[in-house]
Order: structure tokens, then sequence, then C-alpha cells
């Protein structure tokens, strides 16, 4: 009986171990994959154009920065960057505070209204950024707030409120009942409700929330483009202006550039799941 | 602690972010300020010369001020009708002549600037093809020309020699010369960027060089390709190509590769704007590279080897909001347009407007210096920026493209073009 | 200390169950108007009218943003139905979805479930699997650009390991064309997706797998009959996300083949861009748009149906 307990133990563990290994081994695979094509970018930023495209993959002869101090002097990347880092931050904490509540309500409130208001909100997928640069221009105009980073500030939650609307109320729907009943008892109300109990319980789809919020914003170009002028401009459209004109293309410039743009992203991601994991696990660990 | 951190970096960059703002929207009182947009940022061998300019003439003229703002050529249009709508355009424009600004006069975008060109002491300065390149068809003047383009072959003298061959000057001898390139193993010797505008620009080049003006209007112009000379432009480009004339996979080449590699002095001819006469790739090859035109086929109703060149490149637009300024822009104007301000052009590859500018060639690129032989010894077929319809541009490019890949038949290609220019109708 | 229900008063049992009846089902909207309403006034100011005006200007002949607008009706619909590049993006945005949804979801789903077993390394993999979502469009036309071209990294490799036979143009090749821009999107598309499904599985909670594995199941069995089944309501979040995306998207279209050669990648997404930016027909790109909203509309409804269907 017992030999029979440990074959089929130590066939599940071999089967659970060739999963793993399965896992591991696509996992690398795909990674490979994606690393180089960002090393590409990455060791471009130190070449020419010529060593760019006859051997993209070769380590650069040295390292010449020389690329991204013309990005800097040519298009101010770094203003650019603060500009676009001031924006997105602030974009990022409007849009929590208004989806956050929001999907709370849609998950775990009963009632009718809840369908309505996400059918609501998924319409805003399917509305195509073009057919609203005009009216929102025209909108900014009239508010007086044309060229300033306030309108970029105001306007992006708008277009984010969907995606984290519904990825915050997907994640939501998961934890278990008790939660409020157990908190209704302690005598609590909706707001401290969700303050202390949702918002710590939902750390990594929060953490997916912001970064696919950064993301989205810092890379956004259109709305930027027409909506600041050059003295307020965005990283993005910094970095479309190292292109000195559609006909002659400075690869490594570019690359340079978009390093220099990618730096902030990574940190942000990596800054932020090691932080909210962290705190998500001792979260759970106190149940 | 990791939250406070959090929230305090957040404040600190949404405050950085408002300080710089404020710092960068203070505007200027007083004086007279005059906006211009335009492409030719620092990067760009012509924004010094304009930085330039701009400095004199603020020094010439202490009550205006000129706040240029850089963007992204293609960027232009759309910032600019998009402002309009509000009336928050800028005063002045710098665009190249192409697609939807076609349209800006008859929109009220820009004025038309026929009276100002014979109030501000402009009339018969400018060259008659840079003015025709800006005439409607109803007479109006679209805007002041500004860079003239010129779009030449270039052809690599030393690899010619190493194959023991002349530039052809009729396509039978390009196509001979095509043969010994590929048997001595270099492959086929014209590359074109297959995959974007760069190469359907040959490829106009091509089927227009059996065309006269008058065919290329009812063809591009209008969508006629029954007519026998245009048919025989399709039926060139599609010999050309069988003949192996073009680098294998040239459908799939893009500008900044072909121009990679013809640097790297591996590509016998290219067709290369002048744009790139500047271009540092260029300097170590300029010694070996001859300029010049492409050949003609039997039968071309030209007398020389053609190639484009135009004015089309860059022109200056006057905005309602411009128009509202006029004095400021009227010694703008002028003063940009006095021959040694543009002459600070030339070196960047630029060619001028103006019927005076003298142009020292010893102190030129040497391929700029080239450039300026070209009217002499080629023909200029019609340029076809202002007479595609808008809404068949985007068609002929992918139409290109599907031509320059083997296997597309001349059949086809007219097909294709007589459906795309239907489906505006 | 022990709480009884009746010394409970009325405020505090909002959230219960429905034993609590009609009393509740008022109060409980007052509170749920009073959370979504900040969120709902902010989205609707921003896209309510621009949406109309969308459903408005399709019914124009508005040729650019400075020309007037002519009334036209239903004109603009009636060419859609005539237009045979109407059917032809209809055809490649379908093949496109099928291969963009099939080729990523069901990767991404086991990819994330490998993430959520937390095995050593899942940070550093997680990292680099959410990097194609970060690039943005400058970096990504360079990339693949230098992927693709005929002298590019594909056919370099391939010709290094004798499989030149295999090079192709890929982005000019009327056969390969779509396929190379399709798997850009599947590249991208399982890493991003990936670690979307690894923050919704790591909320569950551990035990569930453990008791599984004391009855006997392997990972694999788990991650099928245990968090499939749990995670049907994300799927089909996600499985939407991916579908709009794909639906409206133009991106790489527009950076690498502009529509063609011919009209292989010519995708809706891509015609509302190219009439609303290129062909200057802001009109017909309006109408366009508003077939995409009622496509999106549909497709949204049915995997909403599908995956009530399959967690019930």
């Amino acid at each position: 009986m017992l030999n029979r307990l440990i074959r089929i133990t130590k066939r599940i563990q071999k089967g659970s171990d060739l999963f793993v290994m399965g896992g591991y081994i696509f996992s690398i695979i795909y990674a490979v994959l994606i690393i180089l094509p960002v090393y590409f970018v990455f060791v471009s930023a130190f070449k020419n154009n010529s060593q760019i495209i006859l051997t993209p993959l070769a380590l650069p002869a040295a390292l010449d920065f020389s690329k991204f101090i013309q990005a800097q002097t040519n298009v101010h990347l770094l203003r650019a960057g603060l500009i676009s880092a001031g924006i997105t931050s602030g974009a990022m904490v409007l849009t929590l505070l208004l989806a956050f509540p929001a999907a709370y309500a849609v998950a775990r409130i009963q009632t009718r209204l809840s369908t309505l208001v996400e059918s609501i909100f998924s319409l805003g997928f399917l509305i195509p950024g073009l057919a609203i640069l005009m009216p929102i221009y025209m909108m900014t105009a009239k508010a007086g707030l044309l060229y300033h980073p306030i309108a970029l500030v105001i306007l992006y939650p708008a277009f984010n409120l969907p995606l984290s609307m519904i990825l915050l109320s997907g994640f939501m729907r998961k934890l278990p009942r008790e939660l409020e009943e157990s908190a209704v008892m302690d005598g609590g109300n909706v707001l401290q409700i969700i303050i202390h109990i949702f918002f710590p319980l939902c750390a990594p789809g929060i953490l997916t929330v912001l970064v696919l919020n950064f993301i989205g914003i810092w890379n956004e170009y259109l709305f930027a483009l027409i909506l600041m002028d050059s003295d307020n401009r965005t990283i993005q459209l910094a970095l479309a202006l190292l292109r000195a004109n559609q006909r002659t293309v400075d690869f490594g410039l570019i690359a340079a550039g978009v390093v220099v743009s990618m730096i902030p992203v990574y940190i942000v991601f990596i800054f932020f799941q090691d932080r909210i994991m962290s705190g998500m696990l001792a979260g759970a660990l106190k149940e | 602690m990791n939250k406070k951190i959090f929230y305090i970096t957040i404040a600190l960059l949404v405050i950085a972010s408002m300080v710089l703002t404020a710092c960068g929207s203070a505007k200027p009182k007083g004086p007279v300020t005059l906006t211009i947009w335009h492409n030719w940022g620092p990067d760009d061998t012509k924004g010094v010369p304009l930085q330039s300019v701009f400095q004199d003439f603020m020094a010439a003229n202490p009550n205006i001020i000129i706040k240029d703002e850089v963007y992204v050529d293609a960027d232009i249009p759309l910032k600019v009708e998009t402002a309009s709508t509000s009336n928050q355009e800028p005063d002045l424009v710098f665009t190249v002549l192409f697609d939807g600004v076609l349209n800006w006069t008859d929109s009220g975008v820009s004025l038309p600037v026929n009276d100002l060109i014979t109030q501000w002491g402009l009339d018969g300065k400018f060259t008659d093809v840079a003015l025709a390149n800006f005439t409607q068809a109803d007479g109006k003047i679209r805007a002041f020309p500004l860079e003239g383009f010129t779009w030449p072959i270039w052809y690599n003298m030393k690899l010619f020699n190493q194959a023991g061959l002349d530039i052809p000057t009729t396509t039978d001898q390009l196509i001979a010369d095509a043969q010994v390139f590929r048997d001595k193993g270099m492959g086929g010797p014209v590359i074109a960027s297959g995959i974007d505008g760069m190469g359907a620009a040959l490829f106009n080049l091509i089927v227009s060089s059996m065309m006269t003006d008058a065919e290329t209007l009812q063809s591009f112009g209008n969508g006629d390709w029954t007519i026998p000379a245009a048919i025989a432009g399709i039926k060139l480009f599609v010999q050309l190509r069988d003949a192996g004339v073009f680098v294998d996979g040239v459908e799939g080449v893009d500008y900044a590769s072909g121009g990679t590699r013809y640097f790297a002095g591996s590509v016998p001819m290219a067709h290369f704007g002048s744009w790139s006469y500047t271009d540092p790739a260029v300097s170590a090859l300029a010694p070996d590279i001859k300029l010049g035109c492409f050949p003609l086929a039997a039968g071309s109703p030209w007398k020389h080897p053609v190639y484009y060149s135009g004015f089309t490149a860059k022109g200056i637009f006057i905005t309602p909001n411009g128009g509202a300024k006029i004095d400021a822009v009227k010694r703008f104007i002028q003063f940009m347009y006095q021959p040694d301000m543009i002459a600070r052009f030339v070196p960047a590859g630029m060619a001028p407007p103006l019927k005076s500018v003298n142009i020292d060639k010893s102190t030129l690129p040497p391929l700029v210096a080239a450039a300026l032989d070209l009217p002499s010894i080629c023909d200029v077929p019609m340029p076809l920026d202002t007479i595609v319809p808008a809404g068949v541009g985007t068609d002929l490019g992918r139409i290109t493209q599907e031509a320059f890949a083997p296997g597309t038949t001349a059949e086809k290609i007219l097909a294709d073009l007589t459906a795309a220019y239907a489906a505006i109708k | 200390m022990i709480h009884s229900e009746k010394k409970i008063p009325i405020e505090r049992r909002i959230f219960s169950n429905a034993e609590y009846g009609q009393r509740n089902a008022r109060r409980r909207r007052v509170t749920f108007t009073f959370l979504v309403a900040p969120a709902l006034v902010w989205f609707l100011s921003f896209m309510l009218w621009p949406l109309l005006n969308m459903f408005y200007i399709s019914t124009t002949g508005w040729d650019s943003l400075n020309m007037p607008k002519k009334f036209i009706f239903l004109d603009n619909f009636v060419r859609m139905f005539h237009d045979p590049k109407v059917a032809i993006s209809l055809h490649n945005t379908g093949i496109y979805l099928l291969a963009g949804i099939l080729g990523v979801m069901p990767f991404a789903f086991m990819l994330g479930f490998f993430l959520s077993l937390r095995k050593p390394g899942y940070r550093i993999l997680r990292t680099i699997f959410f990097s194609p979502a970060m690039l943005s469009i400058a970096a990504l036309a360079m990339i693949f650009l230098g992927v693709y071209r005929p002298d590019g990294m594909i056919n370099t490799l391939l010709n290094s390991v004798g499989l030149s036979g295999l090079a192709r143009v890929w982005l000019a090749n009327q056969a390969t064309a779509l396929g190379a821009l399709i798997a850009i999107d599947i590249w991208g598309g399982i890493g991003f997706n990936s670690v979307l499904f690894f923050a919704a599985l790591a909320n569950l909670p551990k035990e569930l797998y453990e008791a599984a594995m004391l009855d006997g199941a392997g990972y694999w069995t788990i991650m099928w009959k245990i968090a499939f089944p749990l995670m049907t309501d994300f799927i089909g979040l996600v499985t939407i996300l991916q579908f709009l995306g794909i639906l409206s998207g133009a991106a790489y279209q527009i950076l690498l083949t502009g529509g063609g050669p011919g009209t292989a990648t010519f995708t809706l997404g891509f015609y509302l861009y190219d009439q609303a930016f290129l062909s200057h027909r802001l009109g017909y790109s309006q109408a366009l748009g508003v077939m995409i909203f009622f496509i999106g509309i549909v497709v949204i409804v049915l995997i909403r149906r599908i995956t009530s269907r399959l967690s019930n």
C-alpha cells in the first residue's frame, strides 16, 4: 500500500517535474526571442547606420555615447522625459482614484446597474482615437488648456478607464465573499472596506493596471502631438524628432533615444513588482 | 516606507513637470511674435542656416520676435489643420507641397500669395519652375516656393570601371550592363526602396519616361491607363525588372538599408535625392559617385536621360493668423528671400527658387556642385506630387510595391491602377 | 466577541446576501452610484460626445478637417457595401483575429500558470515577457524592419544554417506579409497576456493546488481542471481585449507595409486610418468606424455568452 502510494507520488512528481521542465524550456526559448530584439536596439545605440544594418547583433566596437549626447542636444530628451514622467504619474494616480471605487462597485455590489455600467465602459474600447481627436482639441482649446501638460493629465484617464475598470473588476471578482461580511461584522463602512481590505489584496491587479496605464500613457503619440507644442513635448514626440526628416534615418540616434525612453518604464515595472509582490505575500500570509 | 517613497516621488514629479511647463509657457510681451512651424531641426543640414537667418532677422528687426517650433514633417499638416479649426494655427508654415496640403488654399488654411508677391517686390524674382510648381489650376499661387530638390541617379563609377562598363544611355544598355554585373557576382545594379515611397518615385520616373507631360497628366492625373504611352511605360518597368536590373529582393528594401548598402560601396546605381548629398555616410564614397539620370528606352519622347527635380520640397505658407500680422510677415519674407539669405541654404543641397543667387561652386560639397550640372544634361518629366488626386496616393504606393515584386505582370499593374483611380470617382 | 445579527444596524448590512432583500437593494444602488459616478462622468465627458460625433460624421461627405461637410445620409454605408476593399479588409482582419487569438490565448494561459507557480526565476521571466508591451512604436519599427528585411536577421539566420531556400522577402511577399505581421502580434501577445494571467492566478490560494496534488493530480491536470474553470470569466475578458486590439489595430501596417503589397495586409483598422489620415475621406472613415463599433459589440456579447455558459 505504501509502496503503491510512493509510486503514485513519484509518477506525479515526474509528471509535475516534466511540466516544470517543459515550462522552463518554453520560457527560455521565448525569453531569448524577446531579448534578442531588445538587445539589438540597445547595442544599436552605440553604432552607426552601416554597422546596424550589416551586423545588427554584433557587440559595439566601443561604448561610444555620442549618440546619447546628440539625442539630448537635438530634442532635449531629458526635459521631455521629465514632462512625460509628470504627466504619466499624474494621470496614473487619477485613473486609479477613479477606477478603483468604480471597479469595486461593479464587481462586488449586487445590483442590475452593474452590467449596464460595465457595458458602457466596454464601449470605450471601440472608439478609435482618431474619431475623438477633433472634438477633444476643440474642448481643450476652449478650456484654455492648449499646450499645457495638465490637459493630458485630465484627458488620459478617460482613455484608460475602460481597461483599468474592467481588469480591476475582473480581479476583484475572484476574491471571496466573506471578506465583506467579516468587515461588516467588525463595523466598517464602504470606504473603509475598500481602502483597508480590498486595496492591499488587489495588489497584483493594481500593479498590472498601473503598469499598463504607465506604458499606454508613456507611449501615447497622437494626442500628445496635437495638444502639446514644442516647448511641452512628451518623450515620444521628442523621439520622433530624432529622425531629422522622413527621408534620412540615423538608426543609432533613434536607438539611443529609445533606450533612454525605455529606462523609466523598466524601472517602474521592476520597482513595482518587487515592492507590491512582497506586500501582497505578507498580506496573504496574515490571512 | 515603500508607499511613502512612492507618493513622494509622484508628488515631486508632478511638481517638476508643472514648474517646467510654467516656465515654458511664459510668453514675451510687447513686440510682434511670429510663430513659425517647420521641420528643420538642429539635426537637419538646413537647420543651422535657418537659425542663422532667424537670428540675423531679429537683429535687424528688434520689434519682431520669431518663435519657431520644430515638428516631424509628416505631422505638420495634421497639426496645422487641427489647429486651424480653432484659429490656433501658427503664422507661417514651412511644409512640403503634397497630398492634403494641396487643399489648403481652397479650404482657407493658407492664403494665396499672388498679390503679396507683387506688393512685396518679389515679382520676377522666382524661377519659372518654382512658381509653376506652386500655382494651382485656377491661377492662385499657394505659397512662397523655398526648397528645390533634385533626384538623380547615383552611379558608382568605381564599380562600373571594375566591370568595364560606361554609364548606360539607353535601357537596352542598362539591361546588358545588368547582365554583366550579375555575371561578375555583383547582383542587380539598381537599388531602390521597393517597400516605401522612395521606390515609388523610381517607378514613376521609369513609367513617365515613356510619356509626354500631357500623357502623364492623362494617366497619373486622370486615371486613363489605356493610352499606348502609359502601357508602354508599365511594360518597360516590368521588362527592366524581369531582366534583373534591380537588386534581388528590391521589393522589400527600405530607404535606410538601401542607402547603407549603396554607401558601403557595393551597389552600382541608386536613386537618391538631394537631401542625401550632405549625408555623412556619403563623404567616403563621394569621389566615386557620378550624378546622372535614368536612361531612355526606344520610343521615349524625351531627348535626354530623365530625373525628377522641382520645388515642392518646401514652401512657406501664410495662414490667416499670419495674415493678421501682415507687416511682420512682409518684413520676414522680404528678408528671407534676399539672394544671400537663400544662398546660405545651397551648401545643404537645396536648389534655390530665386533666379539670381550667386553660387560659388568651389565652396560647395562635391555632390551639391555636381547636381548643378544636371539641368544641362538631363530632362525633367512632370512631377506627380501635384497631379495625383488625393485618395489614390496610398493605393499607388501599394501597387508600386507589388510592381517591384517578381511575377507581377504588366496587365495586373494596369488593372490595379485603373481600379484605384476608378474607386475615387 | 460575538455579534448577533439583530444588533447590526441596517446601514451595515449593505453587502450581505440576497436574504436581506428589497430594502437593501435601493441602499445598494445609492452606494453603487456614489462609487461609480466620478469614473462614469469622467469617461462620458470625453468619450460620449465624440462617439456620437463619429456616428454623425459617418453620414457626411467630409474630406478633410477644413473642408465643408456635406450631409449625404447613408451614402457612405452604401459605398461600404460595394467597396471591394471592405471585403478584403474583413477577410484579412478575420485571418488576423483567428491566428492572433488562437495563437496567443492558450500559450499565454499556460505560461501565466507556469509563472504563477513561482518557480525560481519567475520574476525575471515575467519582466522579460512583459518587455514587448513596453516597447514604443519607434522601437518596434526599428526592430521589425531589422528582422524582416531581405538582408535582415531572419534571412541571415536562415542562410547561416543552410536554410536559404526558406528565405523570403517577408514584408513584400504576398504570401508571407500578413503572416509576418501576425507573428509580431503573437510574439508580443503571448508575453503580455501571460503576465495578465499571472496577476489573476496569483490570487488563488496555494492550498487549492496542494489539495489537488495530494489527490494525485499533476500540474497539467491542475492547470486545466482547476485553474482554467476558475479563470473562465477572466480569460473571456482578456480575449475581448486581445480581440478589440486586433480589430482596430493598424500600427504594424502603418510602420511596415502600408497595407501592401497589393492588399495583402489591408485590415479594417488600417483602412480607417488610411481613409482618415492619408486619403482624406473623413466621413467614410467614420462610417468604417461605425462598422467596427458594431462588430465589436457583437463579439463582446458573444464572448461573454460563451464564458458564462462555460463557467456554469
